[in-house]
């Protein structure tokens, strides 16, 4: 049985803002083929996105240093990474994903943090005129890819996305940095002190099946899914990136190679440069001179093997099936859940968000049973009253102000984000308080005071807050996403 | 393989005046020079936002007086906005107005992917209404918080602290090791800003005829604007001690508010 990941290309560009300032390409990209004990493949993949900007001056050398820094941190690892039979589970697994969420942070922001004093070091003055060392002006993302034929897994920190593209073309956010609300630009950084401690990583490891059927993963950095005028349009173009590239194209210029796609299922294959086509860099560079002009990086990773069941999800899963114009066979099963942000129609909308959420999340580790803690503070409680009374007071709001919290529902769900973060901003973010209120309520194991039993809740808000932490259960889903309208169009 | 049918779209940059009319800006010509600011201010903006096809310049307005209501209540592209007169008379709703503005900045109708919009308060009194009601509704909006906002003081008449908390508290200030003096902050270029002592875009601008006013809108329309077009990412550690866009040098002005008195000063 064929067993193995194909790179169908691994690109950055310079963005058409940064052409016509005459700034440098600030994101990077790597890949890298290791090989584990016992033989078994590893390749890695790494996008990274320094942040640009006055303040981030040598941000261009900072993505490329991380992505070498990623390279030398998992070599490093090889011996404690599972190389045995399929499938991975129990102490392998657990390891595996202790690794990736606390010995691979570590080791990579001391890596990176090494790499780039150095560079300043060797600067002009030996350290750019006797101002102190700070990593900050070299601040990147970090994205990471490990793909092997008997599991694989995401890494890293900031604002990139991951993609999930089946055969049909049905797309899904496997990954994406929450955002805490009101963040803007903000995103997690390499530079930030404490970072791998801070639980700015995020990481998530997938055993791989026997039967485990084909599919692609698009990992992308920000100026992509910016250039998209929706959700919708950045999966539908991940999808498109990754059944491409047409094999008749030429090859990129910008990255010496001269292979199609590179096979790294078995064998070793060259470092870094292979699999970039003519075809991803124009449709890269279009994207950023049509959409946000920023840097715009991919690197895209197949899986080819057999047919049967699909990979297990990410916790911060959620799927959005999109057309693709390239006919392919049907789905053999339905995507699993809806994003909201397509559906339509009142609570439908809201339970779709709570059962697509509640499929593809599954909640955090519970926390040690602890005695209540306190609750608000009277003063914390007054903005909860007031947005209770704006919501209710006018229930067609429900819908679009819950519709945008999908990430900071998310966060919860994973653990990624405390309900206390959320809780005590709330003067600044009633609702964000409130949807963290009523995830303390479904969820009495975290040990808080129910908050929401003294806010005089409706039942239509109540009824929207509760669903979104309801259990797996089929997806209320508008009539026009149906799983047959879901299919692409041939 | 054709490129598929996806819509890229730049970032929309909300771009938003709230303009005082109360009756005091009746006299001395003031409101016809706010009129004939923002008009001329215009083709200049559009150059900028010509320049930086990344960001999409839409352009709106709000005026208060008795109540507040929107002079402007579609996103218009600055390169198709005409400037319709304002009218002054009445009191001063501009708690009303940030309410109205509040009601905009929610999320939707903002768009997620959006650039941090760019808020312009101009006014030459003090309030006549729930003030405070009005800023915490803003100030509640996440989209405010990111926004660039930025107050223009007509005359000495008008209420700096007002202007000042719709600004916020000036978060560089002390940040650049004592090489600035009290209040001033470096601009984007990093370099000292050309500007004189006291002045700085992180506090009301203090517009004491129509040329300075001319001035303040026209850097705020185009210089700004440029800044905010290229928005660069933040640490997300440190975002609410990071302003959203950093901002530019203001521009010289030759006339300060101490000077001789000038038939034309406000």
């Amino acid at each position: 049985m064929v067993r193995r990941w194909l790179v169908a290309g691994v690109c950055s560009r310079r963005g058409s803002a940064h052409r016509r300032r005459g700034q440098p390409c600030q994101d990077a990209t790597l890949q890298r083929a290791f090989t584990l004990p016992g033989g078994l493949p590893l390749t890695l993949l790494a996008v990274a996105d320094g942040h640009g900007g006055q303040a981030y001056h040598h941000s261009d050398v900072g993505s490329a240093l991380a992505c070498e820094a990623a390279a030398e941190v998992v070599g490093a690892a090889l011996t404690r990474l599972p190389a045995g039979t399929p499938p991975l589970a129990g102490a392998d697994l657990m390891a595996l994903r202790r690794w990736l969420a606390e010995d691979l942070p570590i080791a990579l922001q001391q890596r990176w943090l090494a790499a780039v004093r150095q560079h300043w070091l060797a600067g002009p003055g030996g350290g750019e005129g006797g101002v102190p060392f700070s990593p900050v002006p070299y601040g990147s993302t970090l994205g990471l890819l490990l793909l092997t034929p008997r599991w694989w897994a995401l890494a890293g920190l900031g604002d990139w996305d991951l993609v999930r593209v089946d055969p049909a073309g049905a797309a899904e956010l496997l990954s994406q940095e929450v955002a805490a609300p009101g963040a803007g630009e903000a995103t997690a950084s390499l530079c930030q002190e404490g970072a791998a401690q801070g639980g700015w990583f995020r990481s998530w490891v997938w055993p791989i099946e026997d039967q485990l059927l084909p599919f692609s993963l698009v990992l992308s950095t920000d100026g992509i899914r910016k250039s998209c005028a929706s959700d919708a349009d950045f999966l539908a173009l991940a999808a498109w990136l990754a059944a491409g590239p047409d094999p008749t194209a030429p090859v990129c210029n910008t990255v010496a190679s001269d292979s199609a796609d590179s096979d790294i299922g078995g064998s070793d294959t060259g470092e870094g440069v292979a699999g970039v086509h003519a075809f991803l860099a124009e449709a890269l560079d279009r994207i950023s001179a049509e959409g946000c002009g920023d840097d715009v990086s991919v690197a895209i990773g197949r899986w080819q093997a057999g047919s049967a069941a699909a990979p297990p999800s990410d916790p911060s899963a959620a799927t959005v099936p999109v057309p693709v114009p390239d006919p392919r066979p049907p789905l053999q099963e339905p995507p699993l859940g809806v994003v909201p942000l397509l559906l339509t129609g009142g609570l439908a909308l809201l339970l779709g968000l709570g059962l697509a959420l509640g499929q593809r999340l599954p909640l955090a580790p519970a926390p040690a049973a602890a005695p209540p803690r306190p609750g608000l503070p009277p003063a914390g409680r007054e903005p909860l009253r007031r947005e209770v009374g704006r919501l209710c007071g006018d229930p067609a709001l429900l819908v679009p102000s819950l519709h945008t919290r999908h990430s900071q529902v998310q966060g919860l769900r994973r653990g990624t984000l405390r309900p206390e973060t959320l809780l005590i901003d709330s003067a600044r973010d009633p609702l964000g308080a409130l949807i963290a209120a009523s995830f303390l309520e479904h969820h009495p194991e975290a040990g808080r005071q129910n908050e929401l039993s003294s806010l005089g809740l409706c039942p239509a808000l109540r009824s929207a807050l509760g669903s979104l932490w309801l259990p797996a259960a089929p997806p209320a889903i508008h009539p026009a996403m149906s799983p047959t309208s879901r299919r692409p169009s041939p | 393989m054709a490129f598929p049918n996806v819509r890229l779209a730049s970032r929309p940059l909300h771009f938003i005046y709230l303009c005082d009319c109360s009756g005091s800006m009746q006299a001395q010509g003031k409101i016809q020079s706010l009129n004939q600011a923002i008009r001329q201010s215009l083709p200049g903006m559009a150059a900028v936002a010509h320049d930086n096809p990344e960001a999409r310049v839409l352009v709106r307005a709000v005026r208060f007086a008795d109540r507040a209501a929107w002079h402007i209540p579609t996103p218009t592209p600055v390169e198709e906005l005409e400037w319709v007169d304002l009218r002054a008379g009445g009191v001063t709703a501009m708690g009303e107005a940030l309410e109205l503005l509040a009601a905009e900045l929610r999320s939707p109708p903002m768009e997620q992917r959006a650039l941090p919009p760019v808020l312009v308060l101009i006014s030459d009194g003090q309030p006549t209404d729930d003030f405070e009601a009005g800023l915490a509704a803003l100030m509640a909006e996440p989209w405010a918080r990111r926004a660039v906002r930025l107050a223009i003081a007509m005359g000495h008449d008008a209420d700096g602290e007002v202007l000042q908390r719709f600004i916020g508290s000036d978060l560089s200030r002390g940040s650049a090791g004592g090489a600035l003096p009290p209040g001033e902050v470096p601009g984007a270029s990093g370099e000292m800003p050309r500007h004189g002592p006291g002045r700085s875009p992180r506090r009301p601008l203090q517009a004491a005829n129509a040329t300075t006013l001319a001035r303040y809108i026209q850097w705020a329309s185009t210089a700004v604007v440029g800044a905010a077009s290229s928005s660069a990412s933040r640490l997300a550690d440190a975002a609410a001690s990071q302003e959203a866009v950093p901002l530019p040098d203001l521009p010289p002005t030759e006339l300060d508010p101490l000077d001789e008195p000038d038939p034309l000063k406000w």
